[in-house]
């Protein structure tokens, strides 16, 4: 069981506990590394989610592994569970997801926006994550609900259970409070204003002149300064001190709940997501548990519309009955006691065990093998050409043409290398054709296209260097996961040599899939070496023929993208 | 459309790459380009949007450039505070203050020029 939770905290020690305590030895609990974890619930890029994938294929290679049990935020399991469902790894794994509250979530619970193309970034990992998840595991009805009624795709199997980390509902401070602080995002879209109205009011400030004040949440850019302006406006009647904690490191948690007289509050609720709440208890920092502060209650036998309602219409006194109750060093618990940690973890461990959903993993015969028409462009690569070429020789699958278009070359060298080839060509069933005229790259390969006879094409550049598996591997997984086009990260290298087979000693850039709108500022969707379907190519009418503008693939890929491949 | 999780190629960066070494003008049309996919599938009171999306992105992207020259410049001149101390500063001001006041001593030489005569200079 690989357990992507947080390190070292009280749901990671209880589940060891908890399966040291079988004592069967079937099960071992293993932590995945930091690298690859969430440091902090507000952002991840999504080359973490392939280191994940990669430590996750490293690790399973040398233990079997049953269950992946991974947060939702940030869509780590993204590349991992894209491997499963291609058929490439992981087959017989399950993967559990964990419903914390995706961005989108908890974005719109705090009136804001998407607005930016990490947020975008995140959106779309999670989004296909709890997609292609063997499991959801919600702590509250209202997550998978909410997704439901705002049209995200759910896995086949949807529970609530309570998270295993924790048996208390809220951490009761040690001793005296001198530090309260309100964990939300610095922005105006949230609960800001509300709290500087109840920061104002006589019967807070008479209790708070001994207490320090500290708002402490992920920085929103430029938004910041109307927040930080509408924080220092209503400041000027505050009697007490004050202050804003824009680092949301380890450091800056230890400064403000090292010495145990700080106490959190989240006036969103859990619209700032389980992870920073769960991080509280975890780590025994004082917290008021944010009931009626704007979120859901954590209570199973209100009915969906109560909570629907609780989120979206905050208690405007919550945010001043819980400085109360953070003053009053009491939790402002209500209804039932939570079930006891054991009984919690026995229940989760149940639900992950559950057999996997079966990828569509099938093994291709050589009979069935479909034709792939290697698209390759050139033009005065005389010394390259040979290399790529070579390296689409030695594939592993068997029904391979290839087709090349020389784009008008110019030079000798280059010249020469093309007569050497037509005979090979010939010999193989392979066809090439000569332009005199340069049309440029897109135009080009637009013919090989039309000229090419396999159900599927792989544009292919002509500097390029395939490893043996390439078409094997993409088309087996474009079967599998019922993908019309299929792109791959690559490893970048420079110089003119042949780099060997598994070498990664240059950088590797990963695409991350159909997001068309992100296209438009970066290329996150791949390039032109990509595995397509013909007809969907030419439906598409091609590479759009721009003569001298580079970058028609990433135009193409958008094309694609936005017309819902 | 999706994304094999596999490095299955090598992608070599050659000094006659296509996107090497671009044209203003070049990079313009590509960006222009990008946007076309949006242009199209939107209907065409909206069309300029994705246009705008993107001049703003580059404007940012241009902006973001300037404000870390700006913050080196800056740093330098705050190394050179802490190395000249007051003195320096005061130096330093002075000459600012000098070329103020040259570059204000030329521009209203010019602006006199381009103002028409008064009927009082003509007279004499």
């Amino acid at each position: 069981m690989a357990w992507a939770g947080r390190s070292g905290g009280a749901g990671e020690t209880r589940l060891r506990e908890w399966v040291a305590g079988r004592g069967t030895g079937a099960i071992t609990v293993e932590a995945v590394p930091v690298a690859c974890r969430l440091n902090h619930p507000w952002r991840l890029r999504w080359e973490r989610a392939f280191d994940f994938r990669q430590w996750l294929r490293a690790f399973a290679l040398r233990h079997p592994v049953a269950v992946v049990n991974v947060p939702d935020t940030g869509g780590v399991a993204y590349y991992a569970l894209l491997a499963k469902r291609g058929g490439v790894d992981f087959e017989g794994v399950r993967f559990v997801v964990e419903a914390s509250g995706p961005l989108r979530r908890l974005r719109a619970l705090g009136h804001l926006a998407i607005d930016n193309l990490q947020d975008l970034y995140q959106d779309f990992l999670e989004r296909r994550c709890i997609e292609m998840a063997d499991a959801l595991i919600a702590p509250d009805p209202v997550i998978p609900d909410w997704l439901a009624s705002h049209g995200w795709a759910m896995p086949a199997q949807v529970a609530v259970a309570e998270p295993v980390s924790d048996a208390s509902v809220a951490v009761a401070p040690a001793g005296r409070v001198s530090r309260i602080v309100f964990i939300a995002p610095l922005s105006m879209g949230g609960q800001l204003p509300r709290v500087c109205r109840t920061l104002g009011q006589d019967s807070v400030k008479d209790r708070l002149r001994d207490v320090e004040i500290v708002f402490w949440g992920p920085s929103e850019g430029v938004r910041d300064k109307a927040a930080m302006a509408h924080i220092e406006a209503s400041a000027a009647s505050w009697p007490f001190r004050w202050r804003v904690e824009g680092d949301l490191s380890a450091r800056a948690a230890e400064r403000l709940f090292g010495d145990g007289a700080g106490v959190a509050i989240f006036p969103t609720g859990r619209s700032m997501g389980w992870l920073p709440y769960q991080w509280c208890r975890d780590s025994g920092v004082a917290c008021v548990e944010p009931v009626g502060l704007g979120a859901q209650s954590r209570r199973m036998h209100m009915d969906a519309a109560d909570l629907r309602r609780l989120e979206e219409i905050p208690d405007p006194e919550a945010i001043g009955r819980a400085l109360h109750a953070a003053l009053d060093g009491t939790t402002n618990t209500q209804g039932t006691p939570p079930s006891p940690g054991g009984g919690r973890v026995e229940a989760r461990v149940k639900l992950m065990l559950e057999p996997p959903t079966p990828a569509r993993a099938q093994a291709m015969s050589t009979a069935e093998a479909p034709l792939v028409s290697v698209c390759i462009v050139t033009r005065n690569r005389a010394r390259l050409l040979p290399q790529a070429l070579a390296s689409i020789e030695a594939q592993d699958y068997p029904a391979i043409e290839v087709v090349l278009v020389d784009d008008g070359s110019t030079m000798k060298g280059a010249l020469a290398i093309l007569d050497d080839l037509e005979p090979r060509f010939r010999q193989k069933g392979w066809r090439m054709f000569r332009q005199e005229e340069r049309t440029f790259h897109a135009a080009a390969r637009n013919r090989a296209v039309r000229e090419a006879r396999g159900e599927w094409v792989m544009l292919f550049d002509d500097d390029c260097v395939s490893e043996p598996h390439q078409i094997r591997t993409m088309l087996a997984f474009a079967t599998n996961i019922g993908a019309d086009i299929v792109t791959c990260p690559r490893h970048v290298f420079i110089g003119d040599h042949r780099p060997a087979t598994g070498d990664r000693s240059g950088s590797v850039w990963v695409p991350l899939g159909a997001v068309p709108a992100a296209g438009l500022f970066e290329n996150c969707l791949g390039d032109t070496n990509l595995l397509i379907r013909r007809r969907v190519f030419l439906e598409l009418e091609g590479l759009r023929t721009d003569f001298g503008v580079p970058s028609a693939d990433r135009e193409f890929l958008i094309r694609a993208a936005t017309a819902g491949l | 459309m999706e994304v094999v999780p596999e490095v299955l190629y090598h992608y070599r960066i050659t000094g006659d790459s296509v996107s090497r070494g671009l044209t203003p003008e070049t990079e313009a049309l590509r960006d222009l380009r990008y946007a076309r996919p949006f242009v199209e599938a939107l209907p065409p009171a909206l069309a300029d949007l994705p246009r705008i999306a993107s001049g703003w992105v580059h404007r940012c992207r241009l902006l973001e450039k300037e404000l870390s020259k700006n913050k080196a410049r800056i740093a330098k001149l705050e190394a050179r505070l802490r190395r000249d101390g007051r003195k320096g500063l005061e130096i330093h001001i002075r000459l600012t203050a000098q070329s103020l006041r040259a570059w204000f001593a030329r521009l209203m030489t010019s602006i006199r020029k381009r103002l028409p005569r008064r009927e009082s200079d003509r007279r004499h």
